[in-house]
């Protein structure tokens, strides 16, 4: 059977090999596109099959909730004697503790560390066999000033206390003795005032003042008394 | 017996002290060195009552035609020779002393008493040591001001 080459044209735009656009007057003449569109949607419409009604949800509803006893059949299929991680690291070949066998893993993955230290005291000027720890615990006990104190080993002679005491006493008095003397109420009591007149070399007093000399006695203090001549003021007695 | 020696021995220590400090340069430098007091006394016929702390100068202030005196303050100061000082005391008044020499008996001092006005007083006195003088006058709150002045050395 061979086909016309209308009929060829008429497939090859119903398959999508060509377009509307492209077909030629004759093709265009013997048959509508459009016609053959809605043919072939009303063909597959009509061999389209019907929805089917889901059964699962009536079938589960009536054969109940069913729990897979896979713990069960692990339990029977292991042997009693031996935990089921157990079973497993035997089925997987692994005898030790995988946690040991990770740390061990990285270990040797990481390899072998030199210590930082030479380079450090090399970089320093440290000597590397010195005692990093006396060098810390000496600088420290520098620093603080620390004094051993051996708790009754020392034998302390006997007088010490007394003549600590007596020490203590005797400051003690003196700095009273001090502070007495330096009081204003207790100069009186220590200092020794002389009494007596005094020379006098040179008096001038200023232009608005007069003064008196005043000698009350051969003991008594000299009294030089100004007087102010815009206020009158009380002389001696 | 022990606490007794300790006493002693401690007692001894710290009374010898002033003595051995005051032998040495420190005899020298204390010579040389006036303690100059200027007491402010204000003397006023308000009160009749000597105040506390002028006993020593109260026999001496009775002789001023004033009933009564009290103590305002102390001014104290260790001049040396040829050097001054300055005291401040009440009234806006000034007390300027001068240490012009000293001997084992007598100080020669300068005393300058001033106001705002001008010089009130300016006077060289020798004091004998140890003793003092006595400058009153100048009015201050219905009273004078009485200065005792100190020359201690």
């Amino acid at each position: 059977m061979s086909l016309s080459p209308v009929e060829l044209a008429r497939l090859h735009v119903e398959d999508g090999l060509m377009a509307v656009s492209e077909l030629d007057e004759e093709s265009l003449k013997a048959f509508d596109p459009d016609v053959d569109a809605l043919f072939r949607a009303t063909v597959r419409e009509a061999l389209r099959p019907p929805v089917s009604p889901s059964i699962v949800h009536d079938v589960m509803g009536r054969i109940g909730t069913v729990v897979p006893p896979v713990a069960d059949a692990v339990r029977t299929e292991a042997d009693a004697s031996a935990s089921v991680v157990g079973a497993v690291m035997d089925r997987i070949g692994v005898a030790s503790n995988p946690g040991r066998m990770l740390g061990e893993a990285i270990r040797v993955e990481g390899g072998e560390l030199d210590s930082v230290w030479p380079g450090v005291a090399a970089a320093i000027g440290a000597d590397v066999g010195i005692d990093l720890g006396g060098l810390l615990r000496g600088a420290i006990e520098e620093e603080s000033e620390h004094m051993p104190v051996g708790w009754g080993s020392a034998a302390r002679p006997r007088w010490v206390i007394p003549a600590a005491a007596g020490v203590v006493i005797a400051a003690a008095a003196a700095l009273l003795l001090w502070v007495s003397s330096t009081g204003t109420g207790g100069s009186s009591v220590v200092e020794k005032i002389a009494e007596g007149p005094v020379d006098i070399e040179a008096l001038e007093v200023g232009a608005a003042s007069a003064v008196q000399v005043l000698q009350l006695g051969e003991d008594a203090p000299t009294i030089i008394l100004i007087e102010e001549e815009t206020a009158p003021v009380d002389g001696a007695k | 017996m022990n606490m007794i020696l300790g006493v002693v021995l401690a007692m001894f220590a710290v009374t010898s002290m002033p003595v051995s400090a005051a032998n040495g340069s420190g005899q020298a430098e204390a010579r040389d060195m006036v303690q100059v007091r200027v007491w402010s006394v204000h003397a006023t016929n308000q009160k009749t009552v000597m105040g506390d702390g002028l006993e020593r100068v109260a026999k001496h202030l009775k002789n001023l035609n004033y009933s009564g005196f009290e103590l305002l303050r102390k001014d104290s100061a260790g001049i040396s020779v040829k050097g001054a000082r300055r005291f401040a005391i009440e009234g806006d008044r000034t007390v300027r002393v001068s240490i012009l020499s000293q001997n084992e008996q007598r100080a020669r001092v300068r005393v300058q008493v001033k106001s705002e006005e001008g010089t009130l007083l300016d006077t060289t006195v020798s004091i004998r040591r140890n003793g003092f003088f006595i400058v009153a006058g100048p009015r201050y709150k219905g009273g004078i001001l009485v200065l005792p002045i100190f020359a201690r050395y």
